[in-house]
């Protein structure tokens, strides 16, 4: 880019494709969307279930078929595109540092910044499971990543701890491909998926939902060979007297979100206590000129609201830089 | 003699809402309660004659056109439970062997029950 972008949008998702249709549609010309990923669309290219789109398009819709409607107008509006390119640093004076596959390393100064930069599954890092670290325990997103887009299998007989949707959504795709998914461990009473996820998801293949359980250790050294499970009491305590061995080679967590915002905190933008960006009522965190939408600022159940989102901070942006 | 009645809870999965249902089929006659809507009742009385989910799923590509792409397809209209299973190996067995876009068919009638398999993205150019 000879000239530098009056926006730049980082993270060409939902969030950050909507935003930057909407500021190209209110004026802003020079736009810039960055993106570490070697295609748009965000996470959506790896949600091949359907349920996207009910909203927007009064259609129910694959996540990539979602993603492939935005790519398109993003492509019609000849918004420009730096795919395959991290941004390293943004400065508080929205000075913003990229390495791009392409065009190499990259210093630009816009007028505004859209942070689109969705969010991140918490790992087992994070929950503090006891027990051995072997292969075989990974996220739910990152055993859909690995079966729908690359092509390889998390595991044979699997057990999921935690009912989030992309859980739940990942015990039927499994199934599916052949595997045996033994059960779904909830810590708390209830599930936090969408009912209809749980009747086509865990019911429909017979899938146990163990609530107010929980695992409390993993066996094996180099694979996973098992996991311990116990239920929990009601101040979600396990009962160890209780516990019980389940034999498998996968031990799948899906046990929450986490707006990607470390970019900007670093920065100086204040964060929620959910780590999610900080937004006035314009969708502008703590730095002048610095909007943000979609899952860095909160995790949301529905695609379609954090399309919403992206408009209405692409909006926001161009009216800053066009000073109003 | 008076007809035994059969009895279904089914939690609706037209929408997120998820509405409690009842399904009765006495004789010849289905009954639905507890839904809100008629796509509602619909599906209650389909979750009793004959179940059926949308599928989705992804299929192969010759290396020689996309490399190591992965197509994701889906079932262009929900296809009878009993069946997803065997469309999913179906799929995992099939290679396709020639460029598709969005939208297109992959797999026409797929096991014969009378729904296509549509691909859901573009066979990307190499």
């Amino acid at each position: 880019m000879r000239t530098e972008p009056d926006l730049i949008v980082i993270g060409g998702g939902s969030a950050g494709m909507a935003a930057a249709l909407e500021a190209k549609k209110q004026g802003v010309d020079r736009i810039l969307i960055l993106e570490t990923d070697p295609y748009l669309g965000g996470v959506l290219r790896q949600c091949i279930h359907t349920g996207f789109g009910l909203h927007t398009f009064g259609e129910d819709l694959a996540g990539p078929e979602y993603a492939a409607r935005f790519i398109r107008q993003v492509e019609e509006a000849g918004i420009e595109v730096l795919l395959s390119t991290p941004v390293l640093e943004v400065g508080s004076d929205l000075t913003v540092r990229a390495m791009s596959r392409e065009k190499g390393y990259l210093e630009l100064h816009p007028k505004a910044v859209v942070a689109a930069t969705g969010c991140r599954e918490r790992s087992a890092g994070t929950i503090a499971i006891p027990g051995t670290r072997p292969a075989g325990v990974l996220t739910a997103g990152t055993a859909q990543r690995y079966l729908n887009i690359e092509g390889y299998h998390a595991g044979k007989r699997v057990v999921i701890l935690g009912s989030g949707d992309i859980g739940l959504i990942m015990a039927r795709r499994l199934t599916l491909e052949g595997a045996k998914v033994l059960l779904v461990a909830e810590l708390m009473p209830k599930s936090g998926g969408l009912k209809r996820n749980i009747v086509q998801c865990l019911e429909d293949f017979d899938i146990p939902l163990l609530l107010s359980t929980t695992v409390v250790e993993i066996h094996g050294k180099e694979r996973v060979e098992g996991v311990s499970l116990a239920p929990v009491d009601e101040n979600l305590t396990p009962i160890l007297e209780k516990k019980w061995r389940v034999d498998c080679d996968t031990l799948l967590l899906s046990v929450g979100l986490v707006p990607e915002t470390e970019l900007f905190q670093a920065a100086g933008a204040p964060v929620e206590r959910n780590n999610g960006l900080r937004v006035d009522d314009r969708l502008m965190t703590g730095i002048p000129g610095l909007f943000a939408c979609g899952n860095a600022v909160k995790v949301h159940d529905l695609v379609d609201n954090v399309t919403l989102q992206g408009v209405k901070a692409g909006g926001f942006a161009a009216a800053f830089i066009k000073g109003e | 003699m008076e007809e035994t009645a059969e009895i279904k809870k089914v939690t609706c999965t037209v929408c997120p809402r998820g509405c409690q249902m009842t399904v009765t089929r006495k004789g010849g006659e289905i009954t639905v309660e507890g839904a809100t809507c008629a796509r509602g009742r619909a599906y209650g009385r389909e979750e009793m004659l004959d179940p059926k989910r949308m599928i989705t799923t992804t299929v192969r590509v010759d290396p020689a056109i996309a490399g190591d792409f992965l197509l994701p397809v889906r079932s262009r209209t929900p296809v009878p439970k009993k069946l997803l299973i065997a469309v999913a190996e179906e799929c995992r067995k099939t290679v396709l062997s020639r460029r598709v876009r969005i939208g297109e068919v992959v797999i026409p009638d797929v096991l014969g029950c009378g729904v296509d398999m549509v691909a859901t993205a573009d066979v990307p150019e190499e």
